[in-house]
């Protein structure tokens, strides 16, 4: 089956891959690929798609290198126990915030059994309690499983759980979507469309471009510092979810970033500082095609351009983020004007990048 | 209809508390041909009516309530996000990035707000917001939000449903539709001789947002029934959580042995469970009930009342369980209920 736009977005995003469990994501992207370009998938399970450069400028002795990045993993849970009322003890994969949790609905497992994040009730709270936080520790799933053996038919501890929630299109003129794992399914549907629409405009550029879909971002273990070791990039970009505040009851000083106004390029975040000619190529580009882009407001949250832009050599990287609400929950939502002034950002910078004196040089030759 | 799909399509149709109207016509829909009558009271409660064709006859009322926990728009704030308020007991572990449905003058998704935990100070990481702090994103301009959606405006969980292990069902506002959709079921197979007298099936309002039930207590005295029962959800077993202060789900319906209810009505219950093998489940309360059944009781001259209850876990939550198995025994129950005559009979006339 092959999905485009929102669709893609919406498959990717549905599927079931928390950190250390991505196969499943994966074996979507191959099939949405599939005719298009070679897939190769290396020993840690990241996937890498190779499109070789050419024409005027490309030194094929020494091919400058681009690698475009974005995380297959999601946000989910680990099943570390089973009670023997049959109720499973878990603990969450990747940062998510406790106040989101209680009476969620889950899919547990291999065999994708329906759950419900669950406590006491708060008939059975008192005040202070009702004030009370639940985290992890005083949650469980319940699968409607009559006792332990009875549970143990369809979960093993150390099976894997995530939210289940689905995409919905709402606002005015539907121009918000919301879906669990937009972060960062999103940057893999934004990869598969560039690979495409390079194929259909058959776009060659002077250097060889890599696209990763990498694991192990959500628990700042990243697959993205294996993968450009091995590919070794001049430049990478990094497509990337970033959580903002433009809610009521936010400061302005800590409004991150604004859904609807665009890609969001940042200068700055808690793993890196970008260089100041890559910030200046980026908004050139998005103001040469018209594209709307903004940059954060406020210095928070991180992304796999920590690591990338630290390995060999060091790297020139770029994040392009979608700016996103409720980041690391069951229900994220983003603007789908955002999503398209992305997607032609990355192309426009796909096809620029090598005109622009010194961002991709080699340091060897 | 099967009986789950009678829940599921009851519980899907909107009746926030203050707002059952929004409710009567798909209820009037879902139990075309099953009653001889119906009527909607001056307050809003909606009454169906089966007769049993026998002179002078008894009048029997089951009450479920028809309302469900939601909230109310207070404010339209910039940037189309919606303030509201609730209507009845939130739980308020479970509303930060909820998903709702508003009920304006265009039905809308919404999505409670949720703030970033990096962007927020220790002290607010661990303090539990309530929903008068939070607020819906309507993905809407303010201008637009204001026409759609002002002040007042119903907002309730968005429905949904699946299905656990073991029968079990899962979803939003099974209390107390569920309940409702069970005696609807129940008493639609039914015979009109078989029946000990006429039954009111009662959908009251304003359960979940008045202390005095209201609804309950007023839809009772225009009745004016022989005897009664309030059918409500009961606290299902959970974590943490005294196993004598839940019911357990799969178990059989729960009857509860109360100080505020009449004992020996509650007594002859009990021993028709046993006689037709109907499970139930006695739980014992030392204080009001906390259900229909004080309205219902305390309603005009007073009436014998006992409260039957269909456990559910989870409940106020978006997520509420019961088992389809204790759903059926509901039914078997409520069959055996109006059908007996002994019961009558506890009370003379």
């Amino acid at each position: 089956m092959k999905t485009e736009g929102l669709a893609l977005i919406r498959r990717l995003s549905e599927a079931f891959g928390p950190t250390g469990y991505t196969d499943e994501v994966l074996s979507l992207v191959r099939e949405e690929l599939e005719g298009d370009c070679e897939t190769e998938t290396d020993r840690m399970n990241v996937l890498t798609v190779r499109i070789p450069g050419g024409g005027e400028g490309y030194n094929a002795a020494c091919p400058r290198k681009v690698l475009i990045s974005a995380h297959a993993d999601e946000v989910g849970f680990l099943i570390v126990g089973i009670r023997g009322d049959g109720y499973l003890a878990f603990r969450p994969v990747g940062g998510i915030d406790p106040k989101v949790l209680c009476g969620r609905s889950v899919t547990v497992g291999e065999q994708k059994i329906p759950g419900v994040i669950s406590a006491k009730a708060i008939h059975h709270m008192d005040a202070d309690e009702r004030e009370k936080v639940f985290d992890a520790e005083k949650l469980y799933i319940n699968i409607g499983a009559k006792d332990r053996e009875d549970a143990e038919k369809y979960v093993s501890v150390g099976d894997y759980a995530v939210f289940d929630s689905g995409f919905v299109r709402f606002g005015e003129n539907d121009a918000y979507i919301k879906c669990k794992a937009l972060d960062d399914r999103l940057g893999c549907a934004i990869m598969i469309e560039t690979i495409r629409r390079m194929k259909r405009e058959g776009l060659c550029v002077p250097y060889d471009l890599y696209f990763a879909f990498t694991d192990g971002e959500e628990i700042g273990c990243s697959l993205a510092k294996t993968t450009a070791e091995r590919i070794a990039p001049d430049f990478s970009v990094i497509l990337e979810t970033t959580a903002i505040a433009d809610i009521p009851g936010s400061p302005d000083a800590k409004k991150v970033a604004f859904v609807g106004q665009g890609g969001v390029i940042g200068f700055m975040d808690r793993g890196t500082i970008y260089q100041r000619e890559v910030l200046d190529f980026a908004f050139r580009t998005a103001e040469k095609y018209g594209i709307a882009a903004q940059t954060k407001h406020f210095v928070s949250g991180g992304n796999d351009a920590g690591v990338i832009h630290k390995t060999g050599t060091g790297v020139r990287v770029l994040n392009i983020s979608c700016a996103t609400r409720y980041l690391h929950g069951p229900a994220l939502v983003e603007s789908v004007s955002d999503c398209e002034a992305i997607r032609e950002l990355l192309y426009r910078i796909v096809t620029d990048v090598a005109s622009e004196g010194g961002l991709i040089s080699c340091t060897n030759c | 209809m099967e009986l789950e799909q009678l829940i599921i399509s009851a519980a899907s149709l909107p009746s926030v508390s203050g707002r059952e109207g929004d409710a009567v016509p798909g209820l009037l829909s879902l139990f075309d041909g099953l009653f001889d009558e119906h009527k909607r009271d001056a307050v809003g409660n909606l009454v169906f009516i089966r007769r049993s064709g026998k002179p002078n006859a008894r009048r029997i009322l089951i009450d479920t309530h028809l309302d469900e926990i939601g909230m109310m728009v207070t404010e339209v704030c910039d940037g189309g996000f919606l303030r509201v308020t609730n209507l009845g007991g939130l739980d308020a572990r479970t509303l930060q990035a909820a998903e709702v449905m508003i009920l304006g003058k265009r039905q809308a998704y919404g999505v409670i707000t949720a703030k970033p935990p990096h962007l927020s100070t220790k002290e607010e990481r661990e303090t539990l917001e309530h929903v008068k702090d939070l607020f819906i994103d309507t993905g809407y301009s303010k201008e637009t939000a204001e026409q759609l959606f002002p002040i007042g405006t119903a907002v309730r969980f968005a429905p949904a449903h699946r299905r656990l292990l073991n029968g079990r069902l899962a979803g939003t506002s099974l209390d107390d539709k569920a309940c409702g959709a069970c005696a609807a079921y129940a008493l639609a197979g039914i015979d009109r001789e078989q029946l000990a007298g006429d039954v009111y099936l009662l959908f009251s309002l304003r359960e979940e947002s008045s202390r005095v039930s209201f609804g309950a207590a007023t839809g009772t005295f225009a009745i004016d029934p022989d005897y009664a029962i309030a059918v409500d959800v009961d606290l299902g077993e959970a974590p943490d959580t005294p196993e004598y202060e839940t019911v357990q789900l799969g178990k059989g319906i729960s009857v509860s042995v109360s100080v505020s209810m009449n004992r020996k009505y509650t007594k002859a219950l009990m021993a028709l469970c046993k006689e037709k093998e109907i499970p139930y489940q006695p739980i014992a309360a030392s204080d009001a009930t906390g259900t229909n059944g004080e309205g219902i009781r305390l309603s005009a001259a007073g009436v014998p009342t006992a409260v039957i209850g269909l456990p559910l876990q989870n409940m106020h939550t978006q997520n509420e369980i019961i088992c389809m198995d204790d759903a059926n025994t509901l039914v078997d129950f409520i069959r055996a209920f109006v059908t007996s005559d002994q019961i009558g009979e506890v009370f003379g006339r």
